[in-house]
């Protein structure tokens, strides 16, 4: 097995299986002119377009489903037997979750804040979540234009609140990708930290363990000294953070949008911020001094397009351990 | 082709968010089945379509109702009822689109998009009207199932 490095990915996927305009193999092609290292094939409700995508090697294919129901959309990675959509009801969402985590899935809320019936059917997230931490990930930014709309506001809110509750859910884009026209921001992807070369399962693997950055184009990523990244477990002392701004892909893509880093800022529970750096180059540092027990999430603002203060990634957090020095009380 | 199921369902506006499965019976040997499949009416618009639209933006854009654009964007309405499709050894596909008039085909080695390919067990299968959105006072339904029997000319 390789190193491991940053892949970008596209994680919600449509073709002609559902809703889609894109046939499968039309969906690869346009996921390789995107420069997607990886896909996830999330059809609404059905899992037979994988039956054509399994064997790509570019981009490489993770199978999945969106469920697409009356009361939430929930994407669904890997599960290797087939759970039911159909009756999951408010109440018993935990119980399927549990069973897609039994087949070996992975279980992600699409777009929480999209509006729901009869305008996009069961697109806002109504389910009475007992055990958050049945959620492997959260889109906290959805369809192609990832700065702040109001949905994608109130997705990284409730996700920000879940952090502060001590779950650790990876934070993913979404492009909800149905067709080529109508997507702004074709740069916008999950990078996901996997082994070399790309595997599904090195996919589902970033995932579970929330090796994840939301971006609207640029690699920007955080790492300690002694290699730790986003989704890692560091102890609570004082630790140099060292950000990285990379726009190879961004170069490759020959995208027409433009984008400017600015500013480091680095959020902890919350959403306080308690660091802000000016970008001053693609590789810098800053000492912070870590409380135990809470998360630190690395983000980058900068213009888009001339846009001045928009989000352009959000690394999925760092956490620290809680003191083992003292006991409590 | 013989015919396994022909029917309407008259859906009226309680059965959003219900799944309502029909049941048929395939027979031995049979290469291919057919799901001949439409609803209608498809759309609300207008006037009529509002409180509905309004309820929504109300429930689910919460505080933030005043940076969604104003009701008309959203017409018209849809009823969106899908298919979905089991055989008696497990789940066989949906056919998750807007579509109002839908014909799907399943044999061993092909299926329409959205169906898995496969063996045809004999047996008892099922189809399931998703009832995703019924925006309209009712939705008709008419469904039709048949199948080519291996040997059988006709």
């Amino acid at each position: 097995m390789g190193t491991e490095r940053w892949f970008a990915c596209e994680l919600h996927c449509h073709t002609v299986h559902s809703d889609g305009d894109f046939t499968v193999p039309g969906l690869l092609e346009a996921a390789r002119t995107r420069r997607l290292d990886g896909i996830a094939l999330t059809d609404h409700n059905t899992f037979s377009g994988y039956l054509q995508a399994q064997n790509s090697l570019s981009p490489v294919v993770l199978g999945g489903m969106e469920w697409t129901t009356y009361f939430g959309h929930m994407l669904v990675l890997d599960c290797k037997r087939y759970v039911d959509w159909r009756d999951a009801l408010p109440d018993t969402i935990d119980e399927k979750m549990r069973q897609v985590h039994e087949s070996g899935g992975l279980c992600g809320v699409a777009h929480p804040f999209q509006l729901g019936t009869p305008i996009c059917t069961g697109g806002h997230w109504d389910y009475r979540v007992r055990d958050w931490s049945l959620v492997n990930y959260l889109e906290i930014w959805s369809e192609g234009a990832p700065y702040l709309n109001t949905s994608n506001r109130r997705a990284i809110r409730l996700w920000a609140s879940l952090l502060d509750r001590g779950y650790r859910i990876a934070p993913t884009f979404g492009r909800d990708w149905h067709r080529t026209r109508g997507n702004p921001l074709p740069s916008a992807c999950t990078y996901l930290y996997c082994p070399a070369p790309l595997t599904p399962d090195g996919m589902k693997q970033a995932l579970r363990r929330g090796r994840t950055v939301v971006s609207a184009g640029p690699l920007f990523t955080v790492e300690t000294a002694d290699g730790k990244t986003s989704g890692d477990c560091i102890p609570a002392v004082h630790t140099e953070f060292r950000f990285r701004t990379d726009t190879t892909r961004l170069c490759a893509l020959q995208t027409e949008n433009t984008f400017v880093p600015r500013e480091i800022r680095l959020y902890t529970n919350g959403l306080q911020e308690i660091l802000r750096l000016p970008v001053s180059g693609e590789a810098q540092t800053a000492q912070i001094p870590l409380n135990a027990a809470q998360w630190y999430c690395a983000t980058l603002w900068g213009e888009t397009d001339g846009k001045a203060n928009t989000l352009l990634a959000v690394c999925s957090p760092l956490y620290t351990q809680p003191h083992s020095n003292h006991k409590e009380r | 082709m013989k015919t396994l199921l022909e029917t309407d369902a008259h859906l009226l506006r309680a059965s959003e968010k219900t799944n309502v499965a029909l049941t048929f019976t395939v027979p031995e040997a049979v290469s291919l089945l057919r799901i001949t499949y439409f609803y209608a009416p498809k759309t609300l618009d207008g006037e009529a379509a509002r409180p509905a639209i309004e309820a929504c933006l109300r429930r689910d854009a919460g505080e933030f109702y005043p940076e969604y654009p104003d009701w008309t964007h959203y017409l018209p309405l849809k009823n969106l009822v899908t298919l979905s499709l089991d055989a008696p050894d497990g789940f066989r596909g949906c056919a998750h689109r807007q579509a109002d008039r839908q014909v799907h085909i399943l044999s061993r080695a092909e299926a329409s998009p959205g169906f898995l390919p496969g063996e045809l067990a004999a047996g008892e299968w099922k189809l399931v009207l998703n009832v995703h959105a019924l925006v309209t006072e009712f939705c008709d339904c008419h469904i039709k199932i048949e199948a080519e029997v291996d040997g059988c000319g006709d």
